[in-house]
């Protein structure tokens, strides 16, 4: 009801206003308006080309010049942390049966006194093995 | 867009410049009224008007002709008006529109003019984006899809936004000139 009630009232509101509009409407003087022709027809005419291309060439040559920066950037900071960090994966599994004795001389030890871990390069293949035993000595085996 | 318009605009892409006046002629009023709607001002009405005339000759090679002529240029003024910046919704604007348009004469002129006022009161409560919807909308009576494509934006918005202007006006007019939601009949 209210809804309905607002809805007559907004359309004699615009019933209003479109009256007043109307009434207000002004018209150009007519040497105004030749004027505004003539200069509107002096320009050529174009093509509405969208917006980004409409930027000019030096605009495009920055704008590659700053992505072959930027992409030699992404490179070289990629062999950089790689060199630091060498990408390597671990694995922590009982010791492997036949590896290297632990430290200080430790023979005889079973496989479950022994804990190995395991490093992978994945770029080279490179296996690196640290073995501990219960003391936690270490013994280092490359493969 | 009529068989007249089409062959007006085919011989302005042709190079007849000439033909360029009888195809906007039957907007030139439209366009200054509108012009000023949106700006408050005849002065800066009169330089949008100009740009949009200018750019209606320059990019008349892109116009669809599927589309109404008169709805085009529309768009070409309201993007003329957002790129200008000449948007005054201020006391000065109304000020210097009341003294432009003096209440003169018989008392059923002073009445128009009164509400012409509140009028421009009433559009002053809106944003720039609710009052773009609002003339096109509801005052040059064009469709929801014809204001988003001369606005550029989807029907959708154009629904939000013309309902929220809607509200606005009904509650400053409610507030201020509540006999402007009488019926004047």
């Amino acid at each position: 009801m209210k809804r309905k009630r607002q809805g007559g009232e907004y359309r004699r509101l615009l019933e209003n206003l479109r009256a007043v509009a109307r009434s207000e409407e002004k018209d150009w003087a007519e040497e105004d308006w030749r004027r505004a022709l003539r200069r509107a027809t002096i320009g050529k005419q174009e093509e509405l080309r969208p917006e980004w291309r409409r930027r000019p060439a030096w605009a495009w040559a920055y704008a590659l010049v700053i992505a072959i920066l930027l992409g030699a950037a992404a490179v070289a900071s990629r062999s950089f942390f790689r060199a630091a960090w060498p990408t390597l994966t671990a694995e922590v599994e009982p010791a492997r049966t036949g590896g290297p004795a632990p430290a200080g001389g430790g023979a005889g030890l079973a496989a479950q006194d022994q804990l190995s871990v395991t490093f992978v390069s994945v770029e080279s293949g490179l296996r690196v093995y640290w073995y501990f035993d219960k003391e936690f000595d270490w013994k280092e085996e490359k493969l | 867009m009529d068989e007249r318009e089409s062959r007006l605009v085919e011989l302005v892409l042709q190079g007849d410049n000439d033909a360029f006046g009888p195809l906007v002629t039957p907007y030139r009023k439209a366009l200054l009224t509108m012009a000023y709607r949106l700006c408050h001002n005849w002065e800066d009405a009169g330089e949008l008007s100009q740009e949009t005339l200018l750019r209606t000759f320059r990019y008349l090679r892109s116009y669809d002709p599927r589309r109404s002529f008169r709805n085009w240029i529309f768009q070409i003024l309201v993007n003329v008006w957002r790129s200008s910046g000449k948007s005054r919704p201020d006391g000065d604007a109304l000020r210097e529109w009341a003294a432009a348009n003096p209440a003169e004469g018989p008392e059923e002129e002073h009445a128009r003019s009164e509400i012409r006022s509140q009028l421009m009161e009433c559009l002053d409560g809106l944003s720039r984006r609710e009052r773009e919807v609002f003339l096109l909308r509801d005052i040059e009576e064009m469709s929801i899809l014809e204001t988003a494509q001369a606005l550029g934006i989807s029907p959708l918005s154009v629904r939000v936004r013309l309902s929220l202007a809607r509200k606005k006006i009904r509650e400053r007019a409610q507030e201020k000139f509540p006999h402007l939601l009488e019926d004047r009949r």
